[in-house]
């Protein structure tokens, strides 16, 4: 009585046997956002909080410091499954099997990228159960300490790097980052590395200086051509930029709102780049006619034209500041410029050269390093700004000189050469922000000022993390407390193993 | 001396009655008289008493008296005259004969006071049944249970069968935590004046037969035939009705628009406050609002009535029947027309049904049943989360704001009006006028059937049912949305088809005192349910919306088939029509299930004793009495197709010229799964006392449900949203009460009717899985609020926060902010009412009658959104209270190193940030009673209708959901959940509760 039930019980819409290659696209693609958590954790969060965008609204929780369980829990939340999900399986099909190695080790720096950015943003986070519900049948991981996790990518990502090996196979074109070249790869290993490394500084000096050392041996990125990055299509979302599409779409709709949308830049990054006269000022930033109309740039890019908006004020509030403020005060302040940096078509940056010699120049400075602090100083505002050729920008060589020439590196004072590198590694990771958030966390730069919103969550202080998702106190309430018991109070204020 | 005697049964019209026992009182001697009435019985003693009893008519004693030839004539017993009802497998049996409860409604209790669908019909009708009703507008779905939640997360609802055959009564589309509308379930094809009864199922024993979709109960409909018809008959049945919204907000209406004690000083606050009351003591002065127009600052209280239209529904059903002894048919047709209270939304139901009933030989018998359903709903109304949704506005606009100023809905561009800053908050307007959806169903139902009497007491009957659905949707979000101004639209193609072929050999016959009637037989069930989907985002030409003017477009195809092949058997055996016992047994295969664990057997037994026939001294205020016993199995709760492995698929768009591909599921995959036992037991007992005035029927019922697959939630962590699992175990325990008596009945013609039916269900989630103490169902949007399961306690529990407090009880305070700290996430209350009545009268002199019906729930609790958002919002009272607004709130209590702390905070701060994060303070009793339905009708006699070639004529002014006679939950209407599933108890911006009015005429010709 059960005749011809299995065939009828197997989908005609799908495979049982899995492609990794395509397995691996799909797993970068999305590690560059869905949308829904670039909207909430990257920009309106993380985004906010080191001052790169700015708000009126209150649902730009991170410009206010409000907390907002939808927003702080989106980047969680997406990452474990769709980020997590296919990395773990991608890992578990490969494991094992020497044909397919370097398929293997490549994941496994990829997996150290997915986790690195979940934890810097929640602190312990569930990481070797994590990601096995089908795999080994836990429905609920434990959490594991940040200390733990950092560890074991360091190990990983050594491990992974030296296992990458020219002669053998790899994911070839479908390989998004490096097209499969693994040489490629084990420097993005090395740098990432050097990222992790560095991170701990706070925490355990000599565990960084032992990972920046292991790092710079290992080979790092040496120019624009070895970044991390992710080529986008305006064609459909599995191509777009998601970041830029919903600063698009979601906020500036320039042709619509003329300019009273949601979210500005900040005054504090606008300011930065205004006050410098940083060439890369009318690529990051217009005015809203800009937006609506690729023809008005000229005058809507025009560096003087740019103006930051405050963080921290609504409509009522801001008159405070501003007494002449009215209805139309807010389209004369500057937006992410669609056509360039933001455009739907512009890369998402996972990790780029610039901040390679920023953080080079910091181990330079401790003593850590190689060469002067001040060479790898420059040459990382050099790649930041030529990296805007990926936007369709040209940012003349003479014009970097000049910046330069005019911005030197300081000559002495640890707090005066920290300030200029990690201020410039700040500005080199606009829309990055999960980057640009714990770095700043970890050296304090740029000196933020913080706003003090009525009803914030933090008593006027920038939050330290956020809070855990709310489905992680009800589904995984266990592991949830047990994590809390050992980190602190899950709230904005109760700092990351790295950042103690 | 002995003699035997013979003779003829005869009934009220003189015809010969076949079948009647005929058997020698105070002995087993007895014989049946023959089809055409004739008996004989040999041995008879002249002092001897013949009993005749035939079912449906009253017992007669004749003494013989030395006389061979004796003829009767029986007359029907109006107590139990219709008491024949149709149970499974559409076997009509004596309701005397079965051994677990069933109800039985008439089809004329669904007509005249009608709802589009019939589910929300049987509301406080069945002692036992909890239809539950959402608040989406016209030709939404309902939640109907029977004798509680039986399994942790896969359907609760009973199965639906007509005239034999199970029809599909899936909820193709609903509202969640997201949002979304309600697109109907498949009782919404049903055509009231189509339903000749409606048989409650509500036990295992019952359901048995049908298998394992019965383990819920069974709802059958049998439709109305041309049956008995002589010539033709015309029946016309019409019903006009008008609905208006009944506004159940009490808002402050001191303070106006604004934040922090101040009212707007420029457009761009206005926009920001334009869903936020917190602002300056209204006192009429001109302040500018969203539109950058000054008006007066002064409440406006009338928003809800102001912005929803008077909706109606009409509905005409006009129906042909005729027929002779040797072929009948009835034909009907009938059309349906609702238009919402939300302007623009609409449903409409055509259907046309025939029946043709024939006997085409000596011993062979056709039936059949075909009907045609078209369906359209236009712009059902969005709920929950407010993308689209136009309640939210109608709730939550400031109330210093009138919300026709928000008319048109658009700007010169036909952009959307903004109203308030967010752009997911839709202008009302815009929401019902620019924003588009539609469903259009089409739907064939047929049910054909051969019967063939091999002999006299045997017969084969083969017999195939189908339900096939074609429903299309469209929905559309225009050109100027604010919330992506490139607009975005989708299709959707969905077929749900499903076939039930079944054959099977019956057996009746009697022996000496004993009537065996048996079965056995087979069925196979086959189900397909597709969906197609194109669609995308950005219109390259704005306004203009069809797929190919598209910027970027997507697709997915699902094609999900099942079968469950079934083997049965079933013997009901009685003795004297006294004592009567069924045994069931049935064998299920489900193609959804691994082969190792894709069968399961189930059986049932079942005694009843009829003890008012039994006594040989029948006291005379006793006119029945019968108990029963049951006990039952039924095995069910398969899977959906395709759970059993991990599959990948590859993504509609490839990035640049490279597939992506992914696991396809986010529900962990198992090989494992087994199907579920629901195991019931049931006692009862049925009286009529003093010839019928009162009569109770009461019972008592054990269901446990064992190895459920459940789909249970998981941590995101696991890389997976949920897992299917066999776990679990849930105890339903209840008594049933329905009470009916004629409290007053004169010869004048004066009778008034009076039912009471209650029903109490304790539920209890025994166990849940090693590890798992509790399981996920549903999330409000709001986030801080879910439906849970916990082990021990009553089925989808309200959980979420309290305020957190110390070992002394004193709540703890976050330094920085001032506000209370969120406690551990726990459960609050429970979120299905236990305790279920109705209360029927109906009063009638003459042609007069007027009938109502009062139903309540008791017991359940509701996480209101709507009064949470209120709270955040400064609409609600308590945002006013002791004059919080001027003197803030001061909170005293410990802060999170235990120190005491004590701070004073704007009322702003502190009802917005606890309205979020506290859940318990939106939770409310859901407790209710209303005055449901409401007739007066007029038969107009015959003698006035004199030649004219109409047989009757009645006229009845009808009304539903007059008056909430009693609610503990304020704002909202405790019926406002806006979706039918397993997670109920959350309510969210909702089609706020109407009231409807009308007339109904009945002709017949």
């Amino acid at each position: 009585c059960d005749k011809g039930f299995v065939e009828l019980n197997t989908n005609p819409n799908a495979v049982t046997d899995p492609i990794l290659e395509n397995l691996f696209t799909y797993n970068v693609v999305k590690t560059a956002g869905t949308g829904y958590e670039n909207h909430r954790g990257n920009l309106i969060y993380a985004g906010a909080m080191v001052q790169h965008f700015a708000s009126l609204t209150t649902y730009w929780s991170g410009d206010k410091y409000l907390s907002n369980v939808e927003y702080y829990s989106a980047f969680f939340e997406t990452a474990y499954t769709n980020q997590v999900k296919e990395i773990e399986q991608i890992i578990a099909l490969t494991k094992d099997k020497p044909e397919l190695s370097n398929k293997y080790n490549i994941a496994r720096i990829w997996r150290a990228f997915i986790y690195h950015r979940i934890s810097d943003l929640y602190g312990d986070i569930p990481y070797s159960e994590a990601g096995q519900g089908y795999l080994d049948g836990i429905l609920s991981p434990k959490y594991d300490t940040q200390e733990t996790i950092y560890k074991d990518m360091l190990k990983e990502l050594e491990e992974a790097g030296a296992g990458l090996d020219a002669a053998k196979v790899s994911y070839g074109a479908a390989d998004p980052l490096y097209a499969g070249d693994v040489v490629k790869w084990k420097k993005f290993a090395n740098s990432l590395m050097l990222r992790l490394g560095m991170r701990m500084t706070k925490v355990d000096a000599a565990s960084a200086e032992t990972y920046v050392k292991k790092a710079i041996a290992g080979g790092l990125m040496t120019s624009n051509d070895d970044v991390a990055r992710l080529l986008h299509y305006d064609t459909n979302d599995n191509n777009r930029n998601l970041d830029a599409n919903t600063l698009k779409t979601q906020e500036y709709d320039a042709a619509n709102l003329k300019g009273k949308a949601n979210s500005k830049l900040s005054k504090t990054l606008v300011d930065f780049l205004q006050t410098n006269d940083d060439p890369r000022l009318p690529y990051i930033a217009t005015l809203w006619q800009g937006n609506a109309d690729r023809n008005q740039l000229p005058t809507a890019s025009a560096p003087a034209a740019q103006k930051g908006l405050p963080n921290g004020y609504d409509p009522t509030t801001i008159k405070t500041l501003i007494p002449s403020w009215n209805d139309n005060s807010l389209a004369t302040y500057s937006e992410a410029n669609l056509n360039y940096i933001a455009s739907n078509a512009a890369p998402t940056v996972f990790q780029s050269y610039a901040e390679v010699e920023y953080l080079l120049a910091e181990a330079a400075l401790r003593g850590w390093g190689d060469g002067a602090a001040a060479t790898h100083y420059n040459k990382g505002v050099t790649a930041a700004m030529s990296l805007f050729s990926i936007y369709g920008a040209t940012i003349p060589a003479a014009s970097i000189t000049a910046y330069l020439t005019v911005h030197p590196f300081a000559t002495s004072g640890m707090t005066a050469q920290m300030e200029q590198i990690h201020t410039q590694y700040w500005a080199a990771t606009f829309l990055n922000s999960y980057e640009a958030y714990a770095n700043w966390r970890r050296t304090g730069y740029p000196a933020l000022k913080p706003t003090n919103y009525t009803g914030n969550a933090t008593g006027g202080v920038i939050p330290r993390r956020l809070r855990y998702p709310a489905s992680e106190t009800s589904k995984n309430a266990v592991n949830y407390r047990a994590a809390v018991a050992i980190q602190g109070p899950d709230d904005f204020l109760t700092r990351v193993w790295w950042d103690k | 001396q002995e003699r035997t005697v013979s003779g003829k049964v005869i009934d009220e019209k003189d015809q010969g009655l076949p079948g009647v026992a005929v058997t020698v009182k105070g002995t087993t001697k007895g014989t049946n008289a023959d089809v055409e009435g004739n008996f004989s019985l040999a041995g008879v003693k002249d002092t001897d008493v013949l009993v005749f009893s035939s079912i449906g008519y009253l017992k007669q004693e004749l003494g013989v008296n030395g006389q061979s030839t004796l003829n009767v004539k029986l007359v029907p017993d109006v107590a139990n005259l219709e008491e024949v009802v149709v149970t499974a497998l559409g076997i009509s049996k004596d309701k005397k004969a079965l051994a677990y409860a069933v109800t039985e409604v008439k089809g004329s209790d669904f007509t005249q006071a009608r709802e589009v669908n019939l589910g929300n019909a049987l509301s406080g009708k069945i002692a036992g049944v909890n239809a539950t009703s959402t608040a989406t507008g016209p030709g939404g779905s309902s939640r109907v249970l029977i004798r509680g939640n039986g399994s942790l997360s896969g359907s609760n609802q009973p199965l639906y069968v007509i005239n034999g055959v199970p029809i599909d009564n899936t909820n193709v589309g609903s509202a969640g935590m997201w949002g979304g509308f309600d697109t109907g379930d498949g009782l919404n094809s049903i055509n009231p004046d189509d339903i000749e009864s409606m048989t409650v199922l509500k036990g295992g024993t019952a359901a048995a037969l049908y298998g394992s979709r019965a383990g819920n109960g069974v709802i059958l409909i049998t439709t109305k035939t041309g049956k008995g018809s002589k010539g033709i008959g015309v029946e016309y049945n019409g019903t006009y009705t008008f609905e208006k919204v009944r506004d159940l907000t009490d808002w402050q209406y001191l303070y106006g628009s604004g934040t922090q004690g101040v009212a707007p000083t420029s457009k761009d606050e206005a926009l920001a406050n334009g869903a936020v009351s917190w602002g300056a003591k209204l006192d009429g002065s001109p302040v500018v609002q969203f539109d950058g127009v000054s008006r007066p600052y002064s409440a406006q209280k009338n928003n809800i009535e102001n912005f929803y239209r008077t909706g109606s529904t009409f509905s005409n059903t006009v129906a042909i029947s005729g027929g002779d002894e040797k072929m009948n048919f009835r034909f009907s047709a009938s059309n349906a027309d609702s238009k919402g209270v939300v302007p623009n939304a609409s449903f409409n139901r055509k259907s046309f049904n025939l029946s043709v009933n024939a006997n085409l030989a000596k011993k062979l018998i056709f039936e059949s049943v075909v009907q045609y359903n078209i369906e359209e709903g236009r712009n059902r109304s969005f709920l929950s989360d407010t993308p689209k949704n136009p309640n939210f506005a109608a709730y939550m606009i400031a109330n210093s704001v009138d919300i026709r100023n928000l008319a048109p809905g658009v700007d010169s561009r036909n952009y959307e009006l903004l109203w308030n800053s967010n752009v997911y908050a839709q202008n009302p307007y815009f929401a019902t006028d620019y924003v588009k959806n539609s469903d259009d169903r089409k739907r064939f139902l047929g049910s054909f059937s051969l019967r063939y009497n091999l002999t006299d007491w045997l017969y084969v009957r083969g017999r195939v049912g189908t339900d096939l659905n074609t429903i299309d949707f469209e929905s559309i979000e225009p050109t100027g949305i604010a919330y992506a101004t490139a607009g975005s639209m989708g299709t959707n193609v969905r077929k749900i088809n499903e076939t039930n072929g079944e054959l099977l050999l019956g057996f009746t016959k009697d022996i000496g005192d004993f009537s065996l009637n048996a079965i056995v037989g087979g069925n196979q069930m086959y189900r397909v349910n597709q969906n197609m989907y194109i669609g995308g985002s950005q219109f390259v030409i704005p306004f203009n919306y069809f797929l190919g003017n598209l910027t970027s477009s997507d697709r997915n195809i699902e094609y999900k088939p099942f079968k469950i092949n079934s083997l049965f058997a079933s013997a009901d055996l009685s003795w004297r029509n006294i004592l009567f016992l069924t045994f069931t047994g049935r064998e299920d295969w489900f193609s959804t299930l691994a082969p190792a664990n894709n069968r399961i057997f189930y059986p049932s037994v079942g005694l009843g004793y009829i003890l008012s026939d039994a006594l040989s001294d029948k006291p005379s205020w006793l006119t029945y009495a019968k108990v029963r016993g049951s006990w039952a199995q039924v095995g069910g709760g398969y899977p959906d197709p395709y759970a059993l492995n991990l599959t990948y698929t590859l993504q509609g768009n490839p990035y640049s010229s490279y597939p992506l591909m992914n696991i396809g599921t986010s529900t962990i995959p198992n090989q494992n799964l087994k199907p579920n036992t629901s195991t019931t037991t049931e006692f009862g007992i049925e009286t009529k006392l003093f010839q019928n005035r009162i009569g109770l029927d009461l019972t008592y019922y054990d269901r446990v449900t064992t190895n459920d697959p459940v789909k249970a939630s998981t941590s995101s962590a696991s890389g997976y949203n949920d897992v299917l699992l066999n776990v679990g175990k849930v105890q339903n325990k209840g008594i049933e009460i329905l009470l009916s008596g004629t409290p007053v009945k004169t010869p004048g013609g004066f009778n008034w009717n009076a039912s009471f039916n209650m029903a109490y269900n304790a539920n209890t989630v025994v166990k849940i899985a090693d590890g798992l103490p509790t399981l996920s169902l549903d999330e409000s949007r709001t986030r801080n609020a879910y439906i849970y399961h916990f082990e021990g306690q009553p089925y989808g529990m309200i959980a979420g926060s309290r305020m957190k407090r110390d070992a002394s009880g004193n709540v703890v305070y976050n330094k920085a902010t001032g506000l209370p700290v969120q406690g551990d996430f726990e459960m609050l209350a429970r979120g299905v009412p236990p305790l279920t009545m109705g209360l029927t009268n109906t009063v009638s002199y003459k042609g007069v009658s007027l009938g109502f019906l009062i139903d309540g729930k008791f017991g359940g609790y509701i996480y209101s959104a709507t009064n949470a958002f209120a709270m955040s919002r400064g609409l609600s009272q308590v945002t006013t209270d002791n004059n919080v607004r001027e003197t803030g709130v001061t909170v005293t209590g410990v802060d999170e190193q235990g120190e005491s702390f004590t701070k004073t905070l704007s009322a702003q701060d502190y009802y917005s940030g606890i309205a979020t994060t506290i859940t318990d303070q939106s939770v409310y009793k859901s407790d209710f009673l209303k005055l449901r339905q409401m007739t007066l009708g007029y038969s107009i006699p015959k003698s006035v209708l004199g030649k004219m070639p109409i047989q009757s004529v009645s006229l009845s002014f009808v009304a539903r959901n007059l008056f909430i006679l009693y609610k503990k939950v304020p704002n909202v209407d405790p019926e406002s959940t806006y979706n039918s599933g397993n997670g109920q108890g959350l309510e969210m911006f909702g089609v706020p509760p109407t009231r409807s009015y009308g007339l109904n005429l009945m002709v017949k010709f």
